[in-house]
């Protein structure tokens, strides 16, 4: 059961990266607003999903939070402390309660590395700075025990990443994640880059170890349906910013923004019979850039159900019923 | 398939056993030489090779044994070689994988530096560092390396450009792990390979450089032997003792294509496997 | 559902092809004796993880298979007909791009990028239909309209990265269709692009297969994909068909334990919450160590002693309603039953 304790708070978060133009004296002719003003909430022991297509700026956003990316301006509160506010040394320490799994298992693992070493190393940079009490012996049996948690044979210790599969090089990522013993998981689109039929293996295990060691994930994905299973709660972001926010059979079911209506007509299903009888929304046009300037909702141009007051501002994300979030004019 | 594989290590192979029997010539000289370099025969002025006469290169306009000249020559040539290219390679490395990683105004100001010393001609600038340095032997080695910088600056950049944004080097980040840290243990090691042959093929135009400069007068000093001043010298027999001329001239054109094989090869046979193993 | 009448003979015909590559670790079996067969305006789903042979099966029905390494080892596939692998290059250039036309995964790298859209849809028009530049052009913009470009006139001098991805698959689309081709083969046509667009996209090939009664094999991994848009599929593993069927049957009563599997193992956004998901055991296998038997066996929960003795033969059942039912597994195998 997850307590009540809110882990991760974020708070009108913005992401913007200057565009310059010129050669020798760069100007700023403006800006690309990949995260623009968003807020959420992540509560201890949950699992939150960060849904949207690309440009969405779901992946920004998790990157701004795990401070890999610089954020523009907001606060990130972990445990009520603003992580953005940190000392460089209070960020060091502060890391170990957050840790990442990437989404590319080729690229995230280094491959020049055996596999005990990179699932210790988190270990050891910690050991070595008097962070971690833990002796090189202790780091050796805690890395057998994880690689066993993982499903990972311990003879795959001294293997390099080339010798695994792609479903097991995320193992390796995973138990790497979770060497710190975080209370965090960043998972950036883990699964979607394996096959089908590794990804519910990955999946289920994450899962497994949610329950064993009681983290809270904060899950990116593109594809919906992996994050309604995995997820308890969806944010659903569009341009930068939040459409809605609720739990994930209720956006299923009652699902409020145009947008989220949109995409969730868009995901097909594995059931013949049911795939004749939908009725597609079929979204006018393209995501526009998001280096236009944007006065009103960012979805307006694609809404079928746009009106006036949508292109003179944008809505804010407000509570239409008990743990439902839309930002939305339709809603007020 | 695996015919290919074999056909490039064959090529790398051949490079090094031509060094490796060069690394021989070394070890024996450092022991025996069949006459002194420097001792004067004037009995036996630019004689022509001949196995009686125990003068297996023939003399020259000193009469003295150019095979013992060469085989000297060669240490000289290769240490000074690999030391300078070695130079190069470490200031040009830590520079361009700094510039890569750092990327910004870092970037732009250490590549220009390295631009500004690419833009000459090579030997000439070799030649215009000997001139401030001064003349001596070692630094040749000085001249040379600065002459590398450049290049090892620019291939590992490149290399550290490619590798950085792979998702590994946001992981050690995410561990706690700092800048050089990263830098060091993980950027590094997977850009050695690329270094490794960018050395090899380095080292031939080594030679050549510290060849050319000796041929100019800079550098070795007569009457002491390297390839280059020996070439320089038989400029003026090479009519009538062509050999004067020949035997210095294959002893670089062998290292020279020594060098150029096992870099190449090394190239080939690290490139597919790297594509192969996924 | 398609309206094709049991006897329709197939426009395409694949008889036990057999493609091969010949690499440092060994010969690779890519695909290994498979046969299907594609009739007038019926859409094919090849349906299989990576590795399967799906995308060579494509490019070795266009003869597009790089050789070396690779080479086809065996197998006809008659087209009208015709043995597309008999004949020269010459032959096979003729029919593609005109009768039979492809489309890949990746929008980005399929178009030149030096060159103006409208030139490289005309290329095609110009080739096959012996069209003028001038004339090609005019139909390359009318094409361009008519697979949903705003300002085709404009844009059809466009550039490639003036285009978004979306845009650029319906390019790509519209430079396949060009020729009025018999089939198109659709290589994980939406693969790379976001839900929203992929269904538009998806559309588009459906509404183009119903009105110019044209043939389309799709290629892909996405089970959902499949039940939307296909009449027949072929689930493919290691190279091997190891079932085909209908896609209500497909989905009602898989046969194979792999094919069930994967319906198992997939998500799904309107009962996602409801239960824990299957996984297959494993992973997908080493095509150059193939384990003896059949290929699934070491991740199948249902695998007898034969299975890793021997490889099962294909267990065809009745054809109901036009589409083949078959599956290759050895619990299917019947004393009665028709065999190949």
């Amino acid at each position: 059961m997850p307590d009540t304790t809110t882990l991760l708070e974020v708070k009108n978060l913005k992401v913007h990266f200057p565009i310059e133009k010129g050669i020798l004296l760069r100007r700023r002719v403006g800006w690309l607003k990949a995260v623009d003003d968003i807020s959420f909430s992540v509560k201890k022991g949950e699992a939150l999903g960060l849904v949207g297509e690309s440009g969405c700026g779901k992946s920004t956003t998790a990157m701004a939070i795990a401070q890999l990316q610089a954020a523009t301006s907001g606060s990130i509160l972990f445990e009520g402390r603003d992580l953005r506010a940190l000392s460089p040394k209070e960020l060091y320490e502060a890391r170990r309660n957050f840790q990442i799994v990437f989404q590319d298992p080729y690229s995230s693992l280094n491959p020049r590395m055996k596999a005990a070493d990179i699932i210790a190393e988190p270990m050891r940079i910690y050991a070595r700075r008097g962070a971690l009490d833990l002796s090189e012996k202790q780091i050796l049996e805690k890395t057998a025990s994880l690689m066993e948690k993982v499903g990972l044979l311990p003879s795959f210790a001294g293997r390099y990443p080339h010798e695994f599969s792609g479903g097991q090089r995320q193992r390796i990522g995973i138990a790497r994640a979770l060497a710190l013993e975080p209370k965090l998981i960043i998972a950036d689109e883990p699964v979607s880059a394996l096959d089908v039929s590794i990804q519910s293996q990955i999946l289920n295990l994450l899962k497994d170890l949610q329950d064993e060691f009681n983290l809270t994930f904060l899950f990116i994905a593109h594809n919906l349906a992996v994050v309604e299973y995995f997820c308890s709660r969806i944010v659903v972001m569009y341009l930068g910013t939040i459409a809605e926010i609720a739990e994930s059979k209720a956006l299923y079911e009652k699902p409020l923004h145009p947008y989220t209506k949109a995409l969730l007509s868009a995901v097909p299903i594995p059931d013949p019979p049911k795939e004749r009888l939908r009725k597609r929304i079929i979204l006018k046009g393209d995501v526009p850039s998001p280096t236009k300037e944007r006065i009103g909702c960012p979805f307006r141009e694609r809404c079928s159900e746009a009106m006036e007051r949508c292109a003179k501002s944008a809505p804010p994300l407000a509570e239409v019923e008990a743990g439902h979030q839309v930002a939305c004019f339709l809603y007020e | 398939m695996a015919g290919t594989r074999l056909k490039k290590n064959i090529i790398a192979l051949t490079g090094l056993g031509i060094i490796a029997f060069y690394v021989a010539v070394i070890v024996v000289s450092l022991f025996w030489l069949p006459f002194d370099p420097v001792a004067m025969d004037t009995a036996h002025l630019l004689e022509p090779p001949a196995v009686a006469s125990g003068h297996l290169f023939g003399t020259d306009e000193f009469g003295r044994d150019i095979l013992s000249r060469i085989m000297q020559g060669c240490s000289v040539s290769l240490i000074i070689s690999i030391s300078a290219t070695l130079m190069g390679a470490v200031i040009g490395t830590l520079m361009g994988i700094w510039a890569g990683f750092l990327g910004g105004k870092w970037d732009q100001w250490i590549m220009r530096v390295a631009d500004i010393l690419f833009s000459f001609p090579s030997l000439l600038l070799a030649i215009f560092i000997m001139g401030i340095l001064g003349e001596k032997t070692y630094n040749v080695i000085f001249a040379i390396g600065i002459v590398y910088i450049p290049q090892f600056a620019r291939v590992s950049r490149g290399a550290i450009l490619t590798l950085k944004s792979n998702e590994f080097v946001r992981a050690a980040f995410s561990n706690g792990a700092g800048k050089s840290y990263v830098l060091f243990r993980h950027l590094l090691p997977n850009i050695m390979m690329p270094l490794i042959v960018q050395i090899s093929l380095s080292l031939s135009v080594a030679i050549l450089l510290e060849s050319a400069l000796s041929f100019l007068g800079l550098g070795i000093q007569p009457p002491y032997p390297s390839w280059g001043n020996m070439l320089s010298s038989a400029r003026k027999f090479m009519m009538l003792a062509p050999w004067t001329a020949i035997y210095p001239g294959l002893a670089i054109s062998f290292l020279v294509l020594g060098f150029n094989l096992l870099g190449d090869g090394l190239r080939d046979i690290l490139d597919p496997r790297l594509r192969n193993v996924k | 559902m398609k309206e094709t009448k049991a006897g329709d003979a197939p426009i395409l015909s694949v008889r036990n092809l057999r493609t091969y590559f010949d690499t440092e670790y060994g010969v690779v079996k890519a695909v290994d004796d498979i046969s299907f067969d594609v009739r007038k305006g019926e859409v094919l789903g090849l349906v299989g993880e990576s590795g399967c042979g799906k995308s060579v099966t494509n490019l070795s029905l266009l003869r597009l298979i790089p050789t070396p390494p690779g080479r086809i080892a065996g197998g006809q596939i008659l087209f009208n007909g015709k043995n597309l692998l008999e004949g020269d290059e010459e032959d096979i250039r003729l029919i593609r791009g005109a009768n039979i036309s492809m489309i890949f995964q990746d929008p980005m790298t399929s178009l030149n990028p030096l060159l103006r859209i409208s030139l490289q849809i005309a290329e095609a028009l110009e080739l096959h239909h012996g069209l003028s530049k001038k004339a090609a052009v005019a139909k390359a913009v009318e094409l361009l309209k008519a697979i949903g470009i705003p300002d085709a006139e404009s844009r059809a001098h466009d550039y490639p990265h003036q285009f978004s991805g979306g845009m650029r698959q319906r390019v790509m689309i519209a430079m396949a269709i060009s020729c009025s081709p018999d089939i198109l083969i659709a290589d994980e046509p939406t693969t790379a692009l976001d839900v929203t667009i992929q269904a538009q996209i998806l559309d588009l090939i459906k509404n183009l297969s119903d009105q110019n009664t044209m043939s389309v094999i799709m290629i892909t991994h996405d089970l959902g994909v499949v039940a939307g848009m296909c009449d027949t599929i072929c689930v493919m593993y290691a190279g091997h068909i190891v079932e085909k069927a209908g896609v209500d049957e497909l989905f009602s009563d898989p046969k194979h334990p792999y094919t069930r599997g994967l319906l198992d193992s997939v998500p799904r956004i309107d009962s996602a919450w409801r239960r824990r998901l299957y996984s297959i055991p494993g992973a997908p296998p080493n095509l150059v160590r193939l384990p003896a038997g059949c290929p699934f066996r070491p991740r199948c929960e249902r695998a007898m002693d034969i299975c890793g003795r021997e490889f099962p033969p294909e267990t065809v059942f009745g054809e109901a309603g036009g589409a083949p039912r078959a599956v290759r597994c050895w619990l299917h195998v019947r004393q009665d039953a028709k065999h190949e």
